[in-house]
C-alpha cells in the first residue's frame, strides 16, 4: 500500500515536471520565433561567411570617368579597355589616359588580342578596331534575338557568347563564322546553355581551351576549340565554395596558372578557384561591394592582378594577392 | 388689383429669382456629378512604381482592406524560369520542391509547374498573396525582377488619398490614368 501511493506520487512528480519542461521550452521557442519576421528576406547570414578566406587586397581603383560601366578587358602591355553608354576607354598600365574609342552603340563585351586588336561586342554583333583605335571591320550581325554579352579570343579563332540565342559562336579572326558551341546535344552530351538573365561570360585557357559559364546550372563548362564538350565543375550553395542565387557566376576569367576568377550576383563576392575547381580564395568579400551591384566584370593581368569592374562605383578596383596589415 | 398686379410682379420677379437658383443649382450639381462620376469612374487612380518600390511590406499592412488590394503580379516575358528560383525558394534551401519548409511565400501562394528539365513557370494565386513583397525580394536579389507589386484596380477601392501611399517609404505611389492603370514591366509593360 505504502509503495503503491510512492510510485503514484513518483507519477505525479515526474508529470508535473515533464508538463513544466516542455510548457516551458515552447513558450521560449515561440518567443523566439515571435522576434523574427516572417516577412522578411535575410540573406546577411550567408554574407558573413566568407571572413578568413580573403587573401587578396584592393590596392588601387581606376576611375575611367564613364557614366555607365558595361565590359572591362587587359589587353598587352597591361593597358586596360573599358567600355561606357558610346565609347570605350584605354587607360595606361598605371591607370592614366591612353585613349578612347568612340562607337556606334553601346559595347556590352570586349575583348583584345594580342596584337592590340579590340573586339567589341555590341548588341548583335561585333565589331574589331585596330590598335590605333580604327575600326577595320563589322561583323554581320547575328540576328534580332542576339543578346552578345561576351568575348574571348584565343591563336586562331574568336568565340562570342550570345544570351539571346543560348550558343557560342565561334569565329575565325576575319569574321567567317564557323561553328555554333553549346546547342543540347544529348547524343553529344551537350547539357545546353541555361541563361535565365543577360550573363553570359566565356574565356580561353592557357592552354587554348573555351570555358563558357552555364549560369542557370551554376557551372563553368569546357569545350574544345571545335565545340566539343569536354568537362565541367561548379554546384549551386550560398557557402562561399558555390554559386548563389538562380543563376551565377556572372563573370569569369582564367588566370595564367590555368585557375579562374569568378563574380556573382545577388550576394556579390568575387573568389578563385583552382585548375580543379576548388574554392581556393576570397578575392572581395560581399561587403567590399555597395548593395545590389551587379554586372561585376573580370579580367587578369600579366601579373595575376585581378581586375573588377564595379559599375555602381563607377571605378575599376584592382586587387592583388596578399592581406593588408 | 393692386394687390393683383403686385402680386404677378412678385411672382414675375420669384420666378426670376426662383429661376436662377435652379439653374445656379442645375450648375453645381451638374458639377458635383461630373466631379463625383469622374471619380468614381477613376479617370486617375493609384498605382505603385515598381522602379521605385522597396518592397518594404507597407503595402500588406497598411490597406483600408482587410486584405490589401496590392499583389504581386508576375512577368512571364521576363522571367527565367529557373529551377531554383529565388522568389520561390527560400535562400539556402535543401531542396528544390514544392515542400512547405522550402518555400519562400508565407503565404503559399506562388505555385510552380514543370515545363521541361529543367524549367519552371511560377504563376500567382492572387487570393492567397497578401502584397508582403518576400518574392519580389528574391526574385530581384538574384534574378530578373519578374516579380513585382502592384495595386489591383479590381479590389482597390480608388480612396482620395492612398492609405498605403501615405506610408510608403520611397514614394512609390502616384495616380495614373485610370485608362492605363498598371505599371507593367517586360513585354507586358510595352505598348
Amino acid at each position: 500500500m505504502k509503495n503503491d501511493r510512492l510510485l503514484v506520487g513518483i507519477i505525479i512528480i515526474v508529470s508535473v515536471a515533464g508538463i513544466l519542461y516542455f510548457g516551458i521550452r515552447a513558450i521560449t521557442e515561440n518567443s523566439k520565433k515571435d522576434g523574427e519576421n516572417p516577412f522578411d528576406y535575410n540573406i546577411e547570414k550567408f554574407k558573413k561567411s566568407e571572413k578568413g578566406l580573403v587573401h587578396y587586397s584592393e590596392v588601387r581603383r581606376l576611375d575611367p570617368g564613364l557614366q555607365r560601366l558595361h565590359a572591362i578587358a587587359v589587353g598587352p602591355d597591361n593597358k586596360v579597355y573599358i567600355s561606357g553608354e558610346d565609347s570605350v576607354v584605354i587607360l595606361n598600365r598605371d591607370g592614366g589616359p591612353h585613349s578612347s574609342i568612340k562607337t556606334p552603340g553601346t559595347v556590352f563585351c570586349l575583348a583584345v588580342d594580342r596584337n592590340g586588336d579590340l573586339y567589341a561586342g555590341l548588341k548583335d554583333h561585333v565589331e574589331v578596331y585596330d590598335a590605333k583605335g580604327d575600326k577595320t571591320a563589322q561583323w554581320e550581325s547575328l540576328g534580332e534575338r542576339a543578346i552578345l554579352t561576351s568575348i574571348a579570343v584565343s591563336r586562331e579563332s574568336v568565340f562570342v557568347a550570345d544570351a539571346g540565342n543560348f550558343i557560342v559562336w565561334k569565329f575565325d579572326k576575319s569574321g567567317t563564322k564557323q561553328a555554333r558551341i553549346g546547342e543540347k546535344n544529348k547524343a553529344k552530351d551537350i547539357p545546353g546553355f541555361v541563361i535565365p538573365s543577360a550573363y553570359f561570360d566565356v574565356s580561353v585557357d592557357p592552354d587554348g581551351f573555351l570555358w563558357v559559364v552555364n549560369p542557370g546550372r551554376h557551372s563553368l563548362e569546357n569545350y574544345t576549340a571545335a565545340g566539343g564538350f569536354r568537362t565541367s565543375w561548379g554546384e549551386y550553395s550560398m557557402e562561399p565554395a558555390g554559386f548563389c542565387g538562380c543563376c551565377n557566376p556572372t563573370h569569369m576569367a582564367v588566370l595564367e596558372d590555368g585557375s579562374f576568377v569568378t563574380s556573382e550576383k545577388g550576394i556579390a563576392r568575387v573568389k578563385v578557384y583552382n585548375r580543379l575547381g576548388e574554392l581556393v580564395s576570397v578575392v572581395a568579400a560581399p561587403d567590399q561591394f555597395s548593395e545590389g551591384v551587379v554586372g561585376l566584370d573580370l579580367a587578369v593581368d600579366s601579373s595575376g592582378r585581378i581586375y573588377v569592374l564595379d559599375p555602381k562605383e563607377k571605378v575599376v578596383r584592382i586587387f592583388e594577392k596578399g592581406v593588408k596589415k | 388689383m393692386k394687390n393683383d398686379k403686385e402680386g404677378k410682379l412678385t411672382s414675375r420677379r420669384d420666378f426670376i429669382r426662383s429661376g436662377l437658383h435652379t439653374a445656379a443649382g442645375i450648375a453645381l450639381g451638374g458639377l458635383a456629378g461630373v466631379l463625383i462620376s469622374r471619380s468614381a469612374s477613376g479617370d486617375m487612380v493609384w498605382q505603385l512604381d515598381p522602379n521605385i518600390c522597396v518592397q518594404c511590406e507597407k503595402c500588406s499592412q497598411n490597406c483600408v482592406l482587410p486584405q490589401s488590394a496590392v499583389r504581386v503580379v508576375h512577368s512571364f516575358s521576363m522571367c527565367g524560369y529557373c529551377d531554383l528560383c529565388s522568389g520561390y525558394l527560400q535562400p539556402g534551401a535543401k531542396s528544390r520542391d514544392t515542400g512547405a519548409e522550402t518555400r519562400l511565400c508565407p503565404t503559399g501562394a506562388i505555385k510552380r509547374t514543370y515545363v521541361e528539365e529543367p524549367y519552371f513557370e511560377y504563376t500567382i494565386d492572387e487570393e492567397l498573396c497578401i502584397g508582403c513583397g518576400k518574392c519580389v525580394k528574391g526574385c530581384g536579389a538574384f534574378g530578373n525582377g519578374s516579380l513585382y507589386l502592384q495595386v489591383k484596380h479590381d479590389r482597390c477601392l480608388n480612396c482620395n488619398e492612398c492609405s498605403i501611399g501615405r506610408s510608403c517609404p520611397s514614394g512609390a505611389y502616384r495616380r495614373v490614368p485610370a485608362s492605363s492603370p498598371y505599371i507593367l514591366r517586360g513585354d507586358e509593360g510595352k505598348k
